[in-house]
């Protein structure tokens, strides 16, 4: 009985805390992402609730967690800089087919994981690449030179052939 | 050529979207309020210090006011006699509210412990000075929530009499 108003209270909080904090955080979670917050959940739990195991010891972590999220989310909406630092910015990575090492250098990436990313997005040569960018979600995202189709589509691409 | 299935959304996500916002500005508001509630102690833990006194006697106490299972909080009485104390000290304790706590051990040590309905009656040695402070090592039974039980201490003359009582009471949070 306990522990099944316990954990609906949980849920409907957790519920509230996923409605609440809006689309935005919620898309950007990966994955690995998923994992490693399960993982480290577990992991800095002890660490931040020590000996407390009370249900409003859960929500007083869960609020505060909360609060900085939608915090964070106002900083980087209202303020460029801001925006900058927390969420990171994009950085051009191709630019007329030529992969920039330099830019590679300085975000760890090897010329592979771009020639992948290029592939994985229908982009059979890079020199079809105006521009290659690594976005600020660690995703890539590359714009084609003007008058050629967008492979994503396929019928794009049918008509292109 | 089949006929074509838009994946554009229509305008009513935005509305939707719209009509929303108020209730994520009522939810930030839950947040922060949260927030200030555990700040100021309302979610525990939450300690005070009270004073009573009565028969030639004064006591305080430090204790916690709100408190969450499992957590340790402090239980500090003063029973201050001016003069010293002539004899062994007295006290007698609601055993109803020693029932939330996990005792690990009464320091000092009373000399005897008796129970008597809802009272457990400790008598301790005379301090060498004014003061005798009576202090609990204890936790919170994890199990325990939602409970208010009023505590209540007395200092009991030589007859079992209370002489000076102090009264509190400690909320338990889910």
């Amino acid at each position: 009985m306990e522990l099944v108003i316990r954990a609906t209270v949980i849920y409907f909080f957790l519920w509230a805390v996923a409605r609440g904090t809006g689309k935005r955080e919620l898309a950007q979670m990966t994955a690995f992402e998923l994992i490693l917050l399960v993982t480290m959940g577990d992991l800095i739990q002890q660490a931040t609730t020590q000996e407390d195991m009370s249900l409003a010891g859960a929500v007083i972590v869960i609020s505060t967690m909360t609060f900085w999220i939608i915090a964070f989310s106002y900083l980087a909406f209202r303020f460029k800089r801001a925006r900058a630092v927390i969420d990171g910015v994009p950085v051009v990575v191709v630019r007329d087919g030529e992969v920039l090492p330099a830019a590679l250098r300085l975000e760890r990436i090897a010329e592979e994981e771009v020639v992948d990313a290029a592939r994985e997005q229908g982009i059979a040569d890079l020199g079809d690449v105006w521009v290659g960018v690594l976005e600020a979600d660690g995703k890539f995202s590359f714009l084609r030179r003007s008058g050629q189709a967008n492979p994503r589509n396929p019928g794009d691409e049918r008509a292109a052939s | 050529m089949a006929p074509g299935r838009s994946t554009v959304p229509d305008d009513s996500g935005l509305r939707i979207s719209r009509r929303g916002r108020g209730l994520r500005r009522l939810f930030t508001l839950v947040i922060v309020a949260l927030l200030v509630f555990a700040l100021v102690g309302l979610l525990g833990v939450r300690t005070t210090t009270i004073s009573a006194a009565g028969g030639g006697y004064r006591l305080q106490l430090h204790y916690a006011k709100v408190v969450r299972p499992g957590l340790a909080v402090p239980w500090e009485l003063r029973v201050t006699s001016a003069g010293g104390f002539d004899g062994p000290v007295t006290l007698a304790t609601k055993s109803s509210y020693l029932d939330i706590y996990d005792e690990n051990s009464l320091d000092p040590e009373p000399v005897h412990a008796t129970q008597d309905g809802d009272r457990v009656i400790w008598q301790f040695e005379p301090p060498a000075g004014d003061t005798l402070v009576v202090s609990f090592d204890w936790r919170v039974e994890p199990g325990v929530q939602l409970k208010w039980p009023r505590g209540e201490t007395s200092v009991l003359d030589e007859d079992g009499r209370p002489v000076a009582t102090i009264r509190y009471r400690t909320w338990v949070t889910p």
